[in-house]
């Protein structure tokens, strides 16, 4: 008998014991299973990328939607696109977490007469409808807004039941605008706004840099006219509104005023335009219309002089252009300020350079308000109502009764949302990702939609349930050329004219499209007698507890249709930084009149309805004003969503109440979950993290000038400040130049690195405790000496050559790798922390609990990227999947990897090309350049001596003008 | 005179005795690895042999696992690389047959995996294979092997040595990230 200890007898036991007990679940799959017939030019462990359309908002940028193995796991801009060029905002990246939703609709439901929901089969949905189509049932159909193809093929569907009823429901429709120029050029559209070549835009609170109709194109082309570039002054922003958003605070000039008040700002500056013969244009004939609105009411509070300054900055702009928001207003007051911006726009000359009325946008055949009204009001028992992936229900009151009245409801969607739940049957269908379709967001852009991977669930095209049901309602419906296609992909087909070659290399493309030349637009001729203003004093609040209330679409939630969305609701709003959750904003003076303190609960009342949020104390909002977030507050959706915040669209409703009018105010006691903040303090502290440099000194450096940066290469080793002796890299040393004149804060790049490296959703109550896993945070900053700018740190690891975190390891589980990056390996850690309590820029991320990925949210893994466990520190590798994958493609090939090759995920994504990445130690390449020779760099606490590989370019602030 | 009478050893027992030795000798065999010199590994579906393929019919290994040298994965060859001979020769062999059977239906072989990395651990066939690695310095002399077994523990050792001896990257981030 061989000798034993106690001990080896106790771990055997003991180990072998728990091991039988438990079973723990192995993760490994061992099997191999091959294609039978691979397709091709899909290889096993090698990226596969699928051009195609976001739908995500009406703005249509192109994705480029990475495929690997039969499922998709990152959406990406596409570079060719000609509205995104390559950029993509965070609404655009989480479309994966739309098709891999936990809580989508994955079969078929019926609500029987009881309102018990049942399961049914496709064909025994597609007879029912089909026969009460047969039977006298008139078609009504209320959609997103569809172009091309499905919109064709709707209209037909309706045609066919003789029916005309089809509608395109955006919450967010631009009806003040469209009437403004309907009204002033005869043109009801959305035209094109070239921000790109303009030297002075002029936003009458139109959040252009977040929902206001293509903001991903605009964010591109406000980084390209308000960034930097070698000696010229950067050009300006001015937004005049009542709430700082975030487009408001990257503005060079911010002037805040009451919601009534934007139309008397407008007026004024096209007053002191006429008056002071600024014009291009000639506006004279609506002076009276516009006397007449300015003496209505009583000036604005906004001095005279910054007025003078600010028509004089704007008529005397080479190209300038004004723009009319916010985007979901409408009514008089709304319409009024439209049309005085669209004056201006036409005194200023911008008409036919900056705005382009020969390319309206697609959302101008978005349902107005009235058409809404009487479409409603035309529902009855006799209809079968189609609501196609839009949601009424929620996003307008009063909706929920009407859609009632039909006799039966019809919902083709996704999720079930507010509008399903009312639904008599409930069809799931396709997201864009996996659908075959086409959008136009202006003429001369068609961006194809095509599917990137195999359908998750039982599903339908949307166009293809429409096809199937007039086939077997007995009424085929035929295209244009009068062919019949079986299906939605053949009708896509046939309206794309040309060879197979052809076809394919648009889908190769993402769509096809003319390279336009800009500024060809046409002049439309002013209409002075459509120009008359409401002129009606809005309802000025008169009691003490009313002000105008001021809802705003949130950047990450846009109408309320992504809240069902880990990575949006987890996302923190770029000048708040709530996240999960809205609040109400309050100016102090208003708050202190009503005695209500910072996060008290407080109801806000108006004819249509009301709601109860917490309130934040703020001088970012107008005195008159009261500002709350859309987009929140669902009562169905999906489990992230439900519950989350509260519905300011309940406010909105018709012309008594929503924008411009006021609603009341009130304290109320009861405890509601407080928003939560991930980063708490927003001044600098005199620590300059967010540094700048004035126009004046900048326009004097030359290249090379400037800072003395100690870069992450031994040649700035110093025996006497430096502890540990320099890191000597192989062939690269990675480093990324961040050029904060050209952040906005959209955190989109946030959310891309969500997407690319497995960073889990923690959820709401472990991101009260300050357990967010962000790798990457968008932080705002308040810009010393100006009260309105809020200027975004982006912050990630700084992968210091003379890293704090690295000593301090003691299993050397954070090591300096050989080509310069801080790697973090998960394997090796065991958690102690230490490396992120010695961290001074606060990057590193610790997993506290094990994240169960609700399936089928799994599939959107990265299977580039180790998912962490609990127990483990993370933080940001500078995508060395990436690295690796560039460097292994060259190695390949047999060449060096050249400089722009590895494209990590935020800069991918960035609108606003904020990010440079590339190798310090290759001589030409463009990091190189900046961090050597830009006169606007720094490093952030360059005083701590960690010689970071990221380099900051100072923001500029523009002194002379 | 009486005594127990002195007894042959029974039968059974030089039987059971014989079949004792016979089967420490095979065990013995087994355990040294004679009988299957280079292990034997898990039952696949369709027993193919790659002592029949790559060592008699002397077939290259990218023949199949194309993508070894373009790609992080060698990859399974598809049943479509069957084909490319067994559509012709030795077509009805039971098991061929069924393969082709398989491809008839559009029905993939789920094969049983062999060698296999821990999920943190991003190993590249095609980096490998540039720098003149051999595939039998990992995956053995499957030449010899009918049933392909597992030739080396695929642990972090096994790995750094080589990395060592041909002073190649020690990053962790080489096979961590």
């Amino acid at each position: 008998m061989f000798e034993i200890s106690r001990r080896t007898f106790l771990w055997i036991t003991g180990g072998s014991s728990i091991a039988l007990a438990t079973d723990p679940p192995r993760k490994l799959v061992n099997k191999l299973i091959p294609k039978v017939i691979p397709p091709e030019e899909i290889r096993p462990g090698q990226w596969t990328f699928y051009a195609t359309t976001c739908r995500e908002c009406p703005a249509g940028c192109g994705m480029h939607v990475a495929h690997r193995d039969g499922r998709v796991t990152k959406a990406e801009g596409n570079p060719e696109h000609p509205i995104n060029r390559g950029g993509l905002c965070a609404r655009g990246q989480s479309s994966l977490q739309g098709l891999y939703d936990p809580d989508r609709v994955v079969r078929v439901l019926q609500r029987a007469g009881d309102g018990k929901t049942g399961r049914k089969s496709w064909d025994e949905a597609l007879d029912a409808i089909s026969s009460r189509l047969r039977s006298g049932g008139k078609v009504a159909i209320l959609s997103s807004l569809q172009t091309g193809a499905l919109a064709d093929l709707m209209k037909r569907f309706a045609a066919a039941f003789g029916s005309n009823r089809l509608l395109f429901y955006e919450a967010f429709n631009y009806e003040a605008q469209r009437a403004a120029h309907q009204r002033v050029f005869g043109l009801p559209v959305i035209p094109r706004y070239d921000l790109e070549n303009s030297d002075f835009i002029l936003s009458f609170a139109a959040d252009f840099l977040e929902t206001w109709v293509s903001p991903v194109s605009y964010a591109r082309q406000f980084a390209a006219m308000h960034g930097y570039r070698d000696g010229a002054p950067p050009n300006r922003m001015a937004y005049v509104g009542p709430r700082l958003s975030m487009t408001a605070s990257n503005a060079d000039h911010f002037f805040q005023v009451a919601p009534g008040e934007l139309r008397l700002v407008a007026a004024a500056l096209l007053k002191i335009i006429m008056d002071r013969g600024w014009q291009r244009n000639d506006v004279s004939s609506v002076r009276p219309a516009l006397e007449t609105l300015i003496a209505s009411f009583p000036p604005p509070a906004v001095d005279q002089g910054s007025l003078v300054a600010l028509a004089q900055a704007f008529s005397h702009a080479r190209r300038p252009v004004a723009l009319a928001g916010p985007g979901a207003a409408s009514g008089p007051a709304a319409t009024d300020a439209a049309l005085c911006v669209a004056l201006l726009n036409y005194a200023a000359g911008a008409v036919g350079t900056t705005v382009d009325f020969s390319r309206p946008h697609a959302l101008s055949d978005s349902a107005r308000d009235h058409e809404l009204d009487l479409f409603f009001a035309s529902l009855g028992p006799q209809d079968v109502l189609f609501v196609l992936d839009t949601n009424p229900a929620y996003s307008k009151s009063g909706a929920a009764a009407q859609i009632g009245r039909a006799g039966t409801v019809v919902y083709l969607g996704s999720l079930m949302d507010e509008t399903a739940s009312l639904a008599h049957w409930v069809l799931p269908i396709d997201t864009p990702l996996e659908s075959w379709g086409e959008y136009q967001p202006e003429p001369g852009i068609t961006g194809l939609t095509q599917p990137t991977m195999g359908r998750l669930h039982d599903t339908l095209g949307a166009g293809d349930v429409f096809l199937t049901l007039a086939r077997k309602a007995g009424r085929p419906l035929v295209t244009e050329r009068g062919s019949g296609p079986q299906d939605f992909r053949g009708w896509l087909r046939e309206r794309w004219n040309g060879s197979e070659q052809n076809w394919n290399a648009a889908l190769g493309q993402g769509g096809a499209w003319q390279t336009a030349a800009s500024g060809s637009g046409m002049t439309p001729s002013l209409h002075a007698e459509g120009v008359t203003f409401a002129a009606r004093p809005a309802a000025v609040p008169v009691r003490p507890d009313e002000a105008e209330l001021w809802p705003w679409p949130s950047i990450m939630l846009f109408d309320g249709r992504l809240a069902n969305r880990g990575w949006l609701q987890e996302a923190p709003d770029p000048v708040s930084f709530f996240v999960w959750g809205n609040w109400i904003d309050l100016h102090p003076r208003k708050a202190a009149a009503l005695k209500i303190d910072d996060g008290d609960q407080v109801r806000l009342t108006t004819a249509s309805g009301s709601l109860r949020a917490t309130v934040r104390i703020t001088t970012e909002v107008s005195e008159h004003a009261v500002a709350v977030g859309l987009g929140q507050g669902h009562a169905a959706l999906g489990r992230n969503a439900r519950g989350v915040g509260a519905n300011a669209f309940v406010l909105l409703g018709g012309q008594q109440s929503g924008y411009f009018t006021t609603c009341r105010i009130s304290r109320v006691t009861g405890d509601a979950l407080p928003p939560i903040r991930t980063s708490i303090e927003r001044k600098q502290l005199h620590r300059d993290v967010v540094q700048s440099v004035r126009f004046s000194v900048l326009r004097t450096m030359k290249p090379g000038d400037g800072d003395r940066l100690h870069l992450p290469l031994p040649e700035d080793y110093r025996p006497e400040r430096d502890m540990y002796p320099p890191h000597q890299h192989n062939k690269h040393r990675w480093g990324m130049v961040i050029d904060l004149q050209r952040c906005i804060g959209c955190g989109a790049c946030t959310v891309a690195c969500y997407a690319e490296n497995n960073i889990p959703v923690v959820g709401r109550e472990l991101v009260a405790d300050g357990r967010e896993m962000a790798w990457l945070r968008v932080a705002p900053y308040r810009v010393p000496e100006q009260p309105w700018r809020y200027a975004w740190l982006p912050l990630l690891c700084q992968h210091c050559d003379a890293a704090p975190c690295e000593p301090v390891c003691p299993v050397f589980a954070a090591v300096h790798n050989e080509e310069g990056l801080n790697a973090q390996i998960y394997n090796r850690c065991i958690g102690t922390r230490y490396c992120s309590n010695n961290c001074p820029y606060k990057v590193r991320r610790f997993n506290w609990v094990n994240i169960e990925w609700r399936k089928p949210l799994d599939l959107q893994l990265n299977p580039e990227v180790t998912v962490r466990q609990r127990g483990v520190m993370e933080k940001c590798t500078f995508c060395v999947q990436r690295i690796r994958q560039a460097e292994y493609q060259a190695a390949r090939e047999g060449r060096p990897v050249r400089d722009g090759e590895i494209v990590p995920a935020c800069a991918q994504t960035c609108p606003a090309g904020v990010f440079t990445f590339g190798d310090l130690m290759d001589p030409n390449a463009a990091v190189t350049r900046l961090t050597r020779t830009d006169p606007r760099r720094y490093h952030l606490l360059h005083e701590l001596h960690t010689k970071p590989a990221m380099t900051f370019l100072r923001r500029v602030e523009n002194d002379l003008v | 005179m009486s005594g127990p009478e002195k007894k042959g050893v029974p039968r059974w027992a030089s039987y059971a005795a014989a079949t004792a030795i016979l089967a420490s000798a095979l065990a013995a065999l087994v355990y040294l690895n004679r009988l299957y010199p280079v292990g034997l590994g898990p039952r696949q579906p369709i027993p193919f042999s790659h002592r029949v393929h790559a060592g008699i019919k002397q077939i290259s290994c990218f023949m199949c696992h194309d993508s070894a040298t373009r790609s992080s994965r060698a990859g399974v060859p598809p049943l479509e690389t069957c084909l490319l001979c067994h559509a012709r020769i030795i077509r009805n062999y039971p098991w061929i047959a069924r393969l082709r059977g398989h491809v008839a239906q559009n029905r993939p072989v789920v094969w049983e995996r062999v060698n296999w990395l821990p999920e943190f651990v991003y190993f590249d066939h095609s980096m490998h294979l540039m720098r003149g690695v051999d595939c039998g310095h990992c995956h053995g002399d499957v030449r010899q092997m009918d049933r392909v077994a597992k030739a080396r523990k695929f642990e972090m050792g096994f790995c750094i040595r080589c990395h060592k001896k041909n002073r190649v990257t020690h990053d962790c981030f080489a096979c961590h990230r």
